[in-house]
């Protein structure tokens, strides 16, 4: 019997304009997304998740849009609803979440396979024996979960499965920052992110996973290419099957490998991409030891086409109107290291939306050379930590061993210092990035800003060791030159920046 | 210039035993030589503080036994001239024995100060400076030892 349909039933978390928090079904979501302010779920995965999942529900309602006139018109007009609830009536069947032939996004031709605990949907709760500090969960004997519940970690599982080998191969998002502008509600959220097809005739070859039948196992093809939006966004990275129980809820799963996909010569609308010397075109992804703020420039659109899509045609989409651009950024995923099946850690993070991109071309370059400045700095002051290390390691007499040189400079906390310290006063410039703010301004008060983080940052460090030995005075104070050189040159900058005062 | 070194100087030009004395008194714990009593004492007649008292005699022993007659060239910080005599000499040794020194705590000081000194009798020191850095030595910021290494390095690196 079918149970649970995620047109219907209340699964997506919402956090409405007026304040208050709902759960809605696919519909509502949809019909009343002027209504809603975001979706909002503890976990970042599912949030991204959620975004994507409903946007290849609209690509396929909407059969596009095809071109930017299309996008406007839905941008301005609201999404068309009898369009909406027409395809919603005609594909229900394949959104019961329990079904005999067709459960949502799950395959039935795994029936057979080992239960696994439900816990394997979720990528943040790894296996007992590599326990992240707050995740309480057991992998052996966990509880049962509602459906809504696991309905959300389906959606999730299809985008941010990670590869252990063995077959398994990943979605196509792991390692990939993730950009989703925000507008001021839903409605807007997901126009800025409808991002158009390039063509009619490749909207047509797109569907979406519950259009298609169940896969057989053991699949004809390991890899392939997505066929749209709509494919990419719901991908069967992973073969699963909810065992319900009499209660309703699940306790164990089959899950098997699913699709791989092939990278090559993709483009996921809401990734920022690098060209690599060597690799060519690559997904800009999260670093453990930076910051994602330092990479902001690579989500500003500009002509080299690498910013993330969903970002360029939000700024399209406001066609040069301040009060139309998006609020804010939300840039999430997650990192880990292949081959091991475990996730370091997943990031949520929201930034300002530059108000000058509205009009002005040139922001991401100006961005970029701020970012240029602050890592300019931040090496005058590595270097500065690299010969306090050398002289606290070998007192001038011999070149200690990299490996100590370098683990000696990582638990030092200058340059952690340093960061922070820029990162709030980075969030302070987007937002002063207005249409008659002179860049040259923005520059000046930056370059302020990093002289004095750099000057501090350091001075913290001469505070903390001053009252060493000998030795670790004289440590530092042959280690100050690279950071005096800097303060120097920055100090000589601002001044050709600084407007001079007319004399009378 | 402090009170005290212009005290010593304009002691100093009215009467000829006031270095011969104030050099012997070197060889002794700083106060603890009667004769130099009364070339000192005036000047701290209401300082109680034991490491005030001590630091006073060492500069007025050092300063006699530095002093020479007709000495040019501007006096600086004790770092600057352990720099300068480093250079002049390229001896590695200048480098370890001002080491030496900026670790020296209240009892070793004297001495390694004594020694110090007396290497460098071709350099004019601001004996000002010394007095000021020896009297904030015992500092839990360190900052006399701070500055020195500073006054050092940055004219050796």
């Amino acid at each position: 019997m079918s149970r649970f349909n995620l047109i219907d039933e209340r699964w997506i978390p919402v956090r409405l304009t007026d304040g208050s928090r709902e759960e809605l079904g696919i519909r509502d979501t949809l019909l009343r997304s002027r209504e809603i302010a975001a979706i909002e779920d503890p976990s970042p995965l599912v949030t991204a998740a959620l975004h994507r999942f409903l946007l290849a529900v609209l690509y396929r309602a909407l059969e596009g849009p095809t071109d930017i006139d299309q996008a406007k018109a839905v941008f301005k007009a609201g999404l068309p609803g009898e369009r909406v609830t027409t395809y919603l009536k005609k594909w229900r069947d394949r959104f019961w979440l329990f079904d005999e032939r067709y459960p949502f996004a799950q395959n039935r031709n795994v029936a057979d396979s080992d239960p696994h605990p439900w816990v394997r949907l979720t990528a943040e709760n790894n296996p007992t024996k590599n326990k992240v500090l707050f995740d309480h969960t057991t992998t052996t004997n966990p509880s049962a979960r509602k459906p809504k519940e696991c309905a959300r970690w389906l959606v999730a599982t299809m985008d941010f499965s990670i590869s252990g080998g063995r077959g398994y191969f990943t979605s196509p998002l792991p390692n990939g920052m993730m950009c989703i502008p925000l507008g001021s509600d839903l409605h807007r959220t997901l126009c800025y992110c409808l991002v158009p097809y390039n063509n009619r005739e490749v909207m047509s070859t797109d569907s979406a996973l519950w259009e298609r039948e169940p896969e057989a196992l053991p699949l004809k093809t390991a890899k392939r290419h997505a066929c749209g939006y709509a494919d990419l966004y719901l991908w069967p990275a992973r073969m699963v099957l909810l065992d319900e129980l009499p209660s309703g809820e699940v306790l164990t799963i089959r899950f098997v490998a699913g699709q791989g996909f092939d990278e090559s010569g993709s483009n996921d609308p809401m990734r920022p991409y690098r060209i690599d010397k060597t690799r060519g075109r690559q997904p800009v992804g999260f670093k453990q030891d930076r910051a994602t703020w330092r990479s902001f420039d690579s989500l500003l659109p500009d002509s080299s086409g690498l910013a993330p899509l969903t970002i360029e045609h939000a700024v399209r989409l406001a066609g040069g109107a301040v009060d139309r651009l998006p609020t804010s950024i939300l840039v999430l995923g997650l990192r880990y290291e292949p081959p091991n099946a475990n996730v370091d850690f997943w990031r949520l993070e929201r930034f300002a939306l530059p108000q000058a991109l509205a009009r002005n071309n040139f922001v991401r370059t100006e961005v970029s050379e701020l970012l240029q400045v602050a890592e300019g700095a931040q090496k005058s002051l590595w270097e500065g930590c690299r010969l306090f290390a050398r002289d606290c390691l070998s007192r001038g007499k011999r070149e200690p061993e990299k490996k100590d040189l370098s683990g000696f400079v990582e638990q030092m906390a200058v340059s952690p210092w340093y960061w922070s310290r820029l990162e709030s006063r980075f969030h302070e410039v987007l937002g002063e990035y207005t249409l008659d703010r002179n860049p040259d301004d923005i520059r000046r008060l930056w370059l302020t800003d990093v002289r004095d983080a750099l000057r501090t940052a350091w001075d913290q460090h001469r505070a903390a060791v001053a009252m060493g030995d000998a030795w670790t005075i004289r440590a530092v104070v042959r280690a100050e030159r690279p950071i005096y050189e800097k303060t120097r040159e920055l100090g000589e900058e601002i001044a050709k920046l600084t407007p001079k005062k007319e004399v009378s | 210039m402090s009170g005290f070194i212009d005290w010593l100087e304009e002691l100093n030009a009215r009467d000829t035993r006031v270095r011969a004395v104030l050099r012997r008194s070197l060889a002794f714990d700083p106060g603890e030589f009667p004769p130099a009593y009364p070339y000192v004492e005036p000047f701290l007649k209401d300082e109680d503080r034991s490491w005030r008292r001590q630091v006073h005699y060492l500069v007025a022993g050092l300063w006699a036994d530095h002093w020479r007659e007709g000495r040019t060239g501007s006096r600086r910080s004790l770092g600057s001239v352990c720099a300068a005599h480093n250079l002049a000499t390229n001896s590695a040794s200048t480098e370890r024995r001002f080491i030496t020194l900026l670790d020296a705590d209240s009892d070793q000081l004297p001495n390694r100060l004594r020694q110090m000194v007396a290497l460098l009798k071709e350099q004019a020191i601001d004996f000002d400076d010394l007095l000021r850095r020896l009297l904030a030595w015992n500092d839990d910021q360190k900052r006399s030892q701070n500055a020195w290494a500073r006054d050092f390095y940055r004219a050796t690196v």
